[in-house]
């Protein structure tokens, strides 16, 4: 270390590395998240991460429940993409108990899950703008996701935590006026996405905060296991929708957009694009809903044989796993819940290697963590 | 030329005068924000706000509700059973609205549809006790005129609406 | 608090008698799996289950060796770490299993792989295969008790670092270290509340009456 430093420093001062604590109170690490930081100067030489202030012990608290009442619990994993949740914990209950799924209720699971994945890139979109320095996106974003609420409320009744659907298919139908209603909004949106692009993409300092910054190789990025845009930014083609399909996913034309240098700006142009794809899902879903039943025949009391289900869906931070054990009861013997946020916090530690400190709540915000998700 | 130009942009900003076309368009239009304890919003039909019991229509030895209900918030007694011949009205009812996770789970599962939602969310009380609802306290309040029934298909008025949930109560 | 009610409302099943876990369903095969079955012969061996997704069972010894071989052999690429967990078995013989969910980025196929360990015996890590893994081996030492052998940072990760047991394990109650203490606080969880009417009146007004 101090052989690289110019002579006179050597003798004069006392150069050391500092420790900095930042959060877990910090604003900009999207709730109570502790990063321990060695620095050398202004240059982040190691991070520590510090979680679980808000563990809550859902893994264990399944054991004790059947497996429908467990399921409105898993919204309060990744609060801002509750149905993307719930969708993932009803997939492995049907896997595990070898239900059918009707077609119509596929596609009613496909248009919600893209609501809330748009919800959540937006306020993602938001938050991380806000984090970086501009102030207006965190208006334009929260004012876009609030038709979704309204949206999820008209149809669930809930707005934030809607306890979407139930094992074996959807609850009800959309309300009468309902398909208009998104079909006007997605609409809406469309050209909002450009503009808030023109605030951002074009916009030199956000250019200068966020290219180059945070680089992960592609390599790495699959060594350390990262999933959805936070992978897709470094080039890796891997979308659960795509790659391992469930639901009604492959009978839809969407792209996969993927970046080339990994970089926090590559990851905002990725999350970018897919919300224009989730557009184009939903539009083709409410085109094509077709008719039919929507509850499916799941039995009232659920006893699973013997065995073990690995399900997992594409979530709005990555690819979000239930692994189930049955034990022939109608409780899970052990859940376990693969979180996209907990494994792609794992890979700061690679991202902020040599990294300034300031870049540090830029390169927190571009892998989009949920701290009700890292710490379950 | 092409340096030029380059240049021009580069003392400019363009890109910041775009950024703020847009901020002066939104400007202009109209405001989305609501003003909520003196404004208060029209709620849609589906609203799971809190739980009301119907008590003359429940059957009471069911207990489906009780079973489903991941927070254990419901709990019912049901009449002896010299009595439950006739009347099958619960003894007791008590609903935990503290726990209560608002979810639905116990509306989908009656069969009766003796439980129900209304759209009443304001649930802050001083003191945590009086969110324990029992027999006398947890039937709908039809005097309180906004709220309403909803979920099932039984449906009371609703006094003004939006387009949108107009044609629900059409339904 | 939940497993004190009846769980069905149907006629209660018998319950199954008590006995060690084992997997039921078919076994399911692919070219992966035959693959590792035949280099590793006498130390994997197929395992049933349910939803057609083909499982491998490992032995300890050769746990690292099979991971590595999956990952680097060009026939299966293995790159991903989707999910390491391991689960706790008290009524088998050996008590602890890892699993680990392998998947492909550019074959995109996926495996399981499993290896049972006993109660105390620690499992060779993989971070050296996959730095992915060094949190999950962290999750399942702190909420499980499996200990990692070789991990180079083998701390509690979801639990506070003074935390006494390992929550997740079977034996751990749902409340933990307070367990008694909220099972005796009835008031405002009607769940606690006895079958009894009268009783259950008289715990509410005590409720209702203390300040």
């Amino acid at each position: 270390m101090n052989a690289e430093k110019p002579s006179y420093m050597r003798e004069v001062l006392e150069t050391r590395e500092m420790e900095l604590n930042m959060g877990p109170q910090h604003p900009a690490t999207h709730g109570v998240y502790r990063a321990i930081l060695t620095l050398d100067g202004e240059r982040i030489m190691k991070l520590n991460s510090v979680v679980g202030y808000l563990h809550r012990g859902i893994e264990k608290w399944a054991e004790y429940r059947t497996y429908q009442q467990g399921v409105p619990i898993y919204d309060r994993l990744d609060y801002l993409g509750a149905v993307l949740n719930n969708h993932g914990i009803v997939g492995a209950v049907e896997k595990l108990l070898q239900l059918e799924v009707p077609r119509k209720a596929e596609y009613q699971r496909v248009i919600c899950d893209e609501l809330q994945r748009l919800a959540s890139h937006l306020m993602w979109f938001a938050t991380h703008a806000l984090d970086i320095g501009a102030m207006s996106v965190l208006f334009y974003g929260v004012r876009e996701r609030e038709p979704i609420m309204d949206l999820f409320e008209a149809h669930f009744g809930q707005r934030l935590l809607p306890n979407a659907y139930p094992i074996g298919g959807c609850r009800l139908d959309f309300p009468k006026g309902w398909t208009e209603a998104c079909r006007k909004f997605l609409k809406a949106l469309k050209p909002r996405i450009d503009d808030y692009e023109t605030l951002l993409t074009g916009n030199r300092m956000w250019r200068q905060r966020t290219i180059g910054v945070g680089v992960i190789s592609k390599e790495d990025a699959i060594a350390y296991g990262l999933s959805g845009p936070t992978l897709r930014g470094s080039g890796v083609c891997f979308d659960v929708r795509r790659s391992i399909p469930y639901s009604a996913y492959p009978e839809f034309d969407f792209e996969i957009p993927l970046g080339t240098n990994g970089d926090v700006f590559d990851r905002y142009l990725c999350r970018m694009k897919e919300m224009r794809q989730s557009i184009r899902i939903i539009e083709q879903a409410l085109d094509g809903m077709p008719e039919g039943d929507l509850k499916g025949k799941a039995p009232k009391i659920m006893r699973a044989p013997m065995g073990e289900v690995y399900f997992t869906v594409e979530a709005a931070k990555g690819q979000l796993g239930y692994y189930i054990v049955s034990d022939g009861t109608d409780k899970p013997y052990r859940l376990h819940i693969k979180s996209p946020s907990f494994i792609n916090l794992q890979g700061l530690n690679r991202m902020s290697e040599g990294a300034l400190i300031a870049d540090m709540v830029a390169i927190i915000g571009s892998i989009d963590i949920v701290l009700g998700e890292v710490d379950r | 030329m092409e340096a030029i130009s380059k240049f021009i942009r580069m003392i400019t900003f363009p890109e910041l005068f775009k950024g703020m076309a847009v901020t002066a368009k939104y400007f202009f239009q109209r405001k989305v924000t609501e003003q909520y304890p003196d404004q208060k919003t029209i709620l849609p039909y589906r609203t799971k706000g809190k739980l009301h019991v119907d008590i003359d229509k429940c059957i009471s030895l069911c207990r489906f509700c009780e079973k489903v209900c991941p927070e254990g918030c419901i709990k019912v007694f049901p009449p002896p059973k010299e009595l439950a011949k006739t009347d099958k009205r619960p003894v007791e009812f008590y609903i935990n609205q503290e726990h209560c996770l608002h979810c639905g789970m116990c509306v989908d599962s009656c069969s009766t549809g003796a439980i129900h939602h209304s759209d009443e969310y304001e649930l802050v009380v001083i003191d945590f006790k009086e969110l324990l609802g029992d027999k006398e306290t947890l039937p709908y309040d039809m005097i309180k005129k906004h709220y309403r029934w909803n979920y099932l298909e039984n449906v009371p008025v609703k006094i003004k609406d939006s387009p949108l949930k107009e044609e629900e109560k059409s339904q | 608090m939940a497993d004190e009610k009846e769980t069905t409302a149907a006629p209660a099943a018998p319950a199954p008698p008590k006995k060690g876990w084992e997997p039921t369903g078919e076994i399911a095969e692919s070219d992966a799996s035959k693959a590792l079955l035949e280099k590793f012969a006498g130390f994997a061996a197929p395992v049933k289950n349910l939803a057609k997704e083909p499982t491998v069972m490992v032995k300890k010894e050769k746990l690292v060796e099979a991971l590595e071989y999956l990952k680097s052999d060009p026939q299966h690429l293995f790159d991903y770490l989707s999910d390491m967990t391991a689960v706790h078995y008290p009524d088998n013989d050996k008590k602890i299993m890892t699993v680990y969910h392998l998947y492909s980025t550019s074959r995109k196929d996926s495996i399981r792989v499993k290896c049972e360990l006993d109660e105390g015996e620690a499992c060779p890590t993989c971070v050296g295969v996959w730095p992915a893994a060094n949190w999950m081996e962290r999750e399942a030492f702190d909420l499980m008790g499996v200990a990692f052998e070789g991990h180079p940072d083998l701390r509690r990760i979801l639990m506070p670092d003074e935390w006494e047991g390992h929550p997740l394990r079977k034996e751990y109650p749902l409340g933990g270290p307070q367990e008694e203490e909220i099972r005796s606080n009835k008031y405002g969880k009607p769940q606690l509340l006895p079958d009894d009417l009268e009783e259950a009146r008289k715990i509410i007004e005590e409720g209702r009456n203390e300040r």
